[in-house]
């Protein structure tokens, strides 16, 4: 900036200097005002008839030599209106005036981004999930989306129901907090069939962060958390979105998303599934369905309102109605009996509203509010025996973020009050209980610089059963060499009530007896489970065949202070108590690289160790693999429409439940065998204006391994010894399917 | 019969390896000043240069520097200059053709027009 008398000196000078030279000099220069004047570095200008370019340095000034008369000069700059000049005189000093050119809104090309990604800034262990890994399983709800993941199994809790659970760690998936937009998702006796609430073409990113949470969110997250974002109705990325999927089974699903603009500060959408899976199919000819006949809707409406002044408000709704129906079917079971059939209604109905006021003259001060309602009706019916559960469910959380002096040091505080009130019926049970929980938190955020962060959490609920309960987190993180090498450390508490029946729905479908304490009939006789979990992992980035690699090793181990136990090593029954030795460890190390241009390559390995103290002794819990091996591919054509996606996965044995209390044919051995899982998926995109087709088409289960006689007893369901729940591979077997994915932008 | 083994696994050893290294002398690694704006000319200027004897190319809208990693046996670096001015963006000091920039770019890639975003 100088000011205009100067600027003329300069011109001044510049025309005295430069005459004698036979070459074109000159600035170039924007005025801002009349007494504004900056002078413009980078501007390229060229001459039509030479061909000669050169750029103007940081005071603005160019020069060619050899210009002829009536040559044309174009001068231009990034973010500046072209300028042409016509070159009368050669020996002249031109000064040469850019106007700023109107910004033009970026339309943001999201360019092809790896599906699973490590964060380097964030202390916490995330990796995030994008919609290309979601697509890679074109299948259905947030459970089976897992199915491709190095981090997670997925695993069907009995034979009969068809529900999916997930492990983590070696720890099953009441041990993972579930968040749907950093608002808690799954509480009290939901975590039973939570997974399969959200649909997976609902979901825009998955949060996947391994070891202890966040404060945040509460006190639960032993083994990890899951955060879904679902797709944003402000900044679109379509206005209407519809997928269709059917399988080998007639299993056919629907899935609309469309989004609204209002006006500039409100905009809605609304998210629609509906899944129906008509056929009841016995491909294993033991006289059960294979999976379950049913259908599902579940719709989602939520509105935005962004303001300029800072706030930001989201509020919705959710309704989900899912019924489901297996057994035996006509033409297997003697009929001498009466089938054995499995029937599951279950509704949920949701609202909840997240606000945040920006404080505009604090920058870095801001406060949120977070509120959900959740009613949750499940009915179940196992042969004679009824299932159901009732739950009312209010939560609110209150965070202030602030910043100590500077952005180094940044601090959250909050309130949060949580209630959950749970009605069960189970054979002649009637259980019921009434949780208050209020608390306090506190999470301070040190970045002295991007090659160190360090977190510090801290909670303390007061919890209407259990009394005062206080958790401590600890997240550091370091990067070295140019953030190539990046070192994370986690450490702290975590705590949660235990749901023994809804946690074991799937031991329901079985003639065994459950053994429930009526020392306090509020919680199961059981006291909450708490624990503490370490975490470590390296992450290491570099150049392997010149493309991009990266290597990831983790640790994670632990250890329950108090574990509720699910033993089932008496075939004829379960019962339910608390051991106060219980671990879980597991290893796990993977690689990411480009071997060949276009083929991505995800090679993981992992090792789980786990034992608990049961009443009879130490030992593993069941259903639970030592190795699994993991081998990911995916191969993109150069011009983007073909996506080939392979994964292939090996799982080691799992130690089976004790059976040999059981006459010889009821037995089973000690440990399953080991086996192999291979799916694959092959997309083909379409793009023509603004609209976006994917057809694509799968299979899993490709190498078509089945568990043997999944169910014990099958023909005499009536039997002391049936049960359904030995479930350690796939029941069904091959299943390929077809879908299409058309976006309109 | 042993001897003989391992005296060929050795001269597989050996000539593997010379293989390797050799392989790894044939490539170059350069770096170009490419004009662009944003993600779009990302994925612009990646792709142009997506072709056979080019392992590895990354684009920064930043520094406006490509890093390409490239094997001049199959290619050459003029080559590979003409490919990006082929679609429009400038190329350390050559300059794409005015009627291909005009037409092919989107608008946000309009770097000389336009302010980076």
């Amino acid at each position: 900036m100088k000011k205009p008398i100067l600027v003329l000196m300069e011109i001044i000078l510049i025309s005295l200097s430069y005459q004698a030279f036979s070459q074109i000099q000159g600035k170039v220069i924007e005025l801002k005002s009349s007494k504004d004047t900056v002078f413009l570095s980078d501007i390229m200008i060229y001459s039509i008839l030479t061909k000669q370019v050169t750029y103007s340095d940081p005071a603005g000034f160019f020069k060619l030599s050899n210009i002829p008369i009536n040559d044309t000069l174009n001068v231009v700059g990034i973010g500046y209106v072209r300028q042409k000049f016509i070159v009368k005189n050669p020996q002249e000093k031109i000064f040469i005036v850019l106007k700023p050119a109107v910004q033009l809104n970026e339309v943001e090309i999201v360019y092809q981004r790896p599906a699973v990604e490590y964060s380097l800034l964030n202390p916490l262990q995330v990796q995030n999930l994008n919609e290309n890994y979601l697509q890679k399983a074109a299948c259905c709800n947030l459970s089976e989306s897992f199915e491709t993941n190095a981090s997670i199994d997925v695993q069907i809790t009995d034979a009969i129901t068809g529900i999916r659970q997930i492990q983590m760690h070696g720890l099953t998936g009441k041990y993972i907090l579930l968040t749907k937009e950093n608002i808690p998702y799954l509480f009290g006796v939901q975590t039973a069939q939570g997974f399969s609430f959200l649909p997976g073409p609902f979901i825009q990113s998955i949060q996947l962060s391994k070891g202890i949470g966040s404060v945040l969110n509460g006190y639960e997250s032993f083994s990890g958390q899951i955060n879904t974002e679902l797709w944003h109705p402000a900044k679109p990325e379509f206005k209407l979105y519809f997928n269709n999927y059917v399988n080998q089974n007639a299993r056919n699903e629907y899935n609309v998303i469309w989004n609204q603009k209002l006006n500039h500060q409100w905009s809605s959408n609304l998210l629609v599934h509906s899944s129906f899976n008509p056929l009841a199919q016995d491909m294993n000819n033991d006289g059960f369905v294979d999976i379950p006949t049913g259908r599902q809707f579940n719709i989602i409406h939520k509105y935005d309102l962004s303001t300029s002044k800072g706030l930001d408000w989201q509020f919705g709704g959710q309704v989900i109605v899912d019924d489901r129906k297996s057994g035996q079917i006509m033409d297997y079971f003697d009929y001498a009996e009466t089938p054995y059939i499995v029937q599951s209604s279950t509704k949920r109905y949701d609202v909840f509203s997240k606000s945040g006021w920006i404080f505009r003259n604090q920058p870095g001060h801001s406060v949120g509010l977070q509120l959900l309602y959740s009613h949750y009706n499940n009915q179940n019916q196992y042969d004679v025996d009824p299932y159901n559960a009732l739950q009312n469910t209010f939560y609110a959380n209150l965070i202030y973020q602030g910043i100590l002096k500077t952005t180094a040091h940044t601090y959250k505080i909050g309130w949060s009050f949580n209630t959950i009130q749970v009605n069960e019926h189970f054979k002649y049970y009637l259980l019921g209980r009434d949780e208050k929980v209020t608390g306090v938190f506190t999470e301070y955020n040190y970045v002295p610089s991007p090659n160190f962060s360090l977190l510090i959490g801290h909670r303390l609920d007061y919890h209407n059963y259990y009394g005062w309960i206080y958790i401590p987190r600890v997240h550091l993180k370091f990067n070295f060499n140019n953030q190539n090498f990046v070192w994370k450390l986690s450490i702290g508490k975590a705590f949660r009530t235990p749901n023994p029946l809804a946690e074991n729905i799937g031991l329901m479908a079985s003639r065994r007896t459950f053994y429930i304490s009526y020392l306090s009939p509020l919680t199961y006789g059981l006291q909450p489970e708490k624990a503490w979990t370490l975490g470590t992992n390296f992450y290491h980035s570099f150049k392997l065949f010149y493309r991009p690699a990266n290597v990831l090793v983790e640790y994670y181990y632990t250890y329950f202070l108090t574990q509720a136990v699910t033993d089932i090593d008496d075939p004829r029954a379960v019962y339910f108590y608390n051991t106060s030795f219980a671990y879980a460890q597991s290893f796990q190390s993977e690689l990411q690289c480009q071997p060949i241009k276009h083929l991505e390559t995800h090679l993981a390995f992992r090792w789980i160790d786990q034992k608990t103290r049961y009443t009879y002794g130490l030992n593993e819990q069941p259903f639970i693999a030592k190795y699994r091996g993991f081998l990911n591919l995916v191969y993109t054509t150069k011009n983007k429409k073909w996506d080939f996606d392979f994964t292939a996965q090996y799982i080691s044995a799992k130690r089976l439940p004790y059976t040999k209390l059981n006459p010889i044919e009821f037995q089973r051995p000690d440990y399953s065998s080991s086996y192999w899982n291979l799916l694959a998926q092959i997309t083909y995109t379409i793009k023509w204006k603004k609209n976006e087709l994917k057809i694509y088409l799968g299979g899993e289960n490709l190498n078509d391994f089945t568990q043997k006689n999944p169910i014990v007893a099958f023909d005499k369901p009536s039997s002391p010894y049936f049960d359904a729940s030995m479930i350690w591979a796939p029941i069904y077997g091959r299943m390929l399917y077809v879908g299409l994915r058309y976006y309109w932008k | 019969m042993k001897t003989k083994i391992i005296f060929i696994i050795n001269i597989l050893l050996f000539a593997s390896m010379s293989f390797i290294a050799q392989n790894s002398k044939s490539v170059i690694i350069q770096t170009l000043n490419v004009r662009g704006n944003c993600g779009q000319c990302k994925e612009r200027i990646e792709s142009a240069v997506d072709v056979k004897g080019v392992k590895y190319a990354e684009w920064n809208k930043k520094t406006q520097v490509l890093t390409i990693t490239y094997k001049p046996s199959v290619i050459s670096i003029d080559k590979i200059k003409t490919k990006i001015l082929n679609v429009g963006h400038d190329v350390d000091t050559l300059k794409a053709n005015d009627s291909v920039y005009d037409k092919q770019l989107p608008d946000c890639c309009k770097y000389r027009d336009v302010r980076q975003h």
